[in-house]
């Protein structure tokens, strides 16, 4: 691995000097991007909440929701989505469809405690007082109950129940590729199921975001 | 989380020349060469693989990790995990869960030697001795309570889900890779459920960079 092996002095004085790789005798000035924000690129606060094997019961079903809560002082970024189900037993199954909603609360579920949700990097520490995350419980028939949830989805995708059709393999409800989701103060997401029980299967899903200062 | 925190007023006084490239007919246009935020420059980190093959399914059984063990003064950035079936017979296929989750000792299973794992550039070293990779039914310390990434692997035959790999992680999906610190490792653990038959094994592969 190599790092930069000279440099342009600066002005006046300031013993600072700008990052460049000599080859050859030329300096090739050394860039690191940024975003919009001036945030460095790849050193972003990432963390990744998960709802696993949630029954599906009562459709449609909120599994798994990730709010940034009023005056959290955060902004969210939601940069990868997935899901897919895990079965104990062979059944008779269908593709069905898994929705992400916007909207800005949910309750009545488990609760993610702040100081448990994994992060890419432990140095990122805790997540912010003001994220909140839940999932619906396990053992329970119904799933979280939601407020002031959009009417359209904002993005949907499906997973199929089926093993000998394709079931188990996982489904990338969302990729950001360069441009997440945005969950301003008093945003949430929520991942729902269809409207069709799926018997005896599962559903599980993730969410990857950023927490941004 | 880090902004920039510097401008650059240049005085170009030092005898070498700016690099630029003049397109036949254009103009000339400086050539940069970008870096990582941490400042090495971009591809120049070696990348390592490494496998565990044929595995024999078991509920909450740890099959697969790497440790970046205390003191070792390297840093880990894990890119890709992933994992698939290779069936030896048939199996009424279900799907059960894996979880990858971050650990912080591993003991009793089988180390992947230094010398044999594998790089993208054989002129990148050997992992240090303050790595670790391990591989079979291994005890592990230090289980975080939440998974990192977590998947199903599909078994049955009769369906091409069942020879498709399953992706844990990417760091594409993030744009960043998990990072191990000195004292930090993660591993592949098998959910409660067993899956069905004796005919599949389960495998797993992982990509990752060492940083010194």
């Amino acid at each position: 691995m190599s790092r930069v092996n000279s440099n342009v002095p600066t002005t006046v004085g300031a013993g600072a000097s700008v990052a460049t790789h000599l080859i050859s005798g030329n300096d090739y000035q050394t860039i690191i991007f940024a975003g919009p924000d001036g945030y460095l690129q790849g050193l972003g606060d990432m963390y990744v909440i998960t709802a696993l094997a949630i029954p599906m019961t009562t459709p449609p079903k909120d599994f798994l929701a990730l709010i940034n809560q009023p005056n959290s002082n955060v902004i969210l970024k939601v940069h990868a989505i997935n899901s897919w189900s895990e079965q104990t037993t062979g059944i008779p199954g269908t593709p069905r469809g898994i929705r992400v909603f916007r909207c800005t609360s949910a309750s009545d579920g488990d609760t993610i405690a702040n100081s448990v949700i994994p992060s890419l990097n432990n140095a990122a520490g805790p997540v912010a007082p003001g994220v909140g995350a839940s999932r619906a419980s396990a053992s329970g028939t119904t799933g979280l109950t939601i407020t002031g949830g959009a009417t359209e989805p904002l993005v949907v995708g499906a997973i199929n129940t089926e093993e000998a059709g394709g079931g188990g393999l996982p489904s990338k409800i969302f990729r950001a590729l360069g441009e997440p989701m945005l969950l301003s103060t008093g945003q949430g997401l929520t991942m729902r199921t269809d409207s069709t029980a799926l018997g005896l299967a599962s559903v599980s899903g993730t969410i990857w975001f950023e927490v941004v200062p | 989380m880090t902004q920039a925190n510097n401008s650059i007023p240049i005085t170009p006084t030092d005898g070498t020349t700016v690099a630029t490239h003049t397109p036949t007919g254009v103009k000339e246009y400086q050539v940069f060469i970008r870096a990582r935020a941490d400042g090495h420059l971009l591809d120049t980190v070696g990348t390592y693989y490494v496998s565990a093959l044929a595995l024999t399914r078991a509920a909450n059984r740890n099959h697969f990790g790497i440790m970046n063990y205390p003191n070792s003064n390297i840093l880990i950035e894990v890119e890709n995990v992933s994992g698939w079936i290779e069936a030896v017979g048939t199996a009424t296929g279900v799907f059960p869960g894996y979880q990858l989750f971050r650990i912080t000792s591993m003991s009793g299973g089988t180390i992947i030697a230094s010398a044999d794992i594998q790089r993208k550039d054989t002129a990148s070293p050997d992992p240090s001795s303050g790595f670790a990779a391990m591989r079979t039914n291994f005890t592990v310390f230090g289980l975080a309570s939440e998974a990192l990434s977590c998947l199903s692997i599909p078994e049955e035959e009769a369906s091409s889900a069942s020879s498709t790999k399953t992706m844990f992680f990417d760091k594409r999906w993030a744009n960043q890779p998990i990072l191990l610190s000195t004292g930090e490792g993660i591993c592949v653990r098998q959910g409660a459920v067993t899956g069905a038959g004796a005919g599949p094994v389960v495998s797993f592969e992982m990509i990752f960079k060492i940083l010194t």
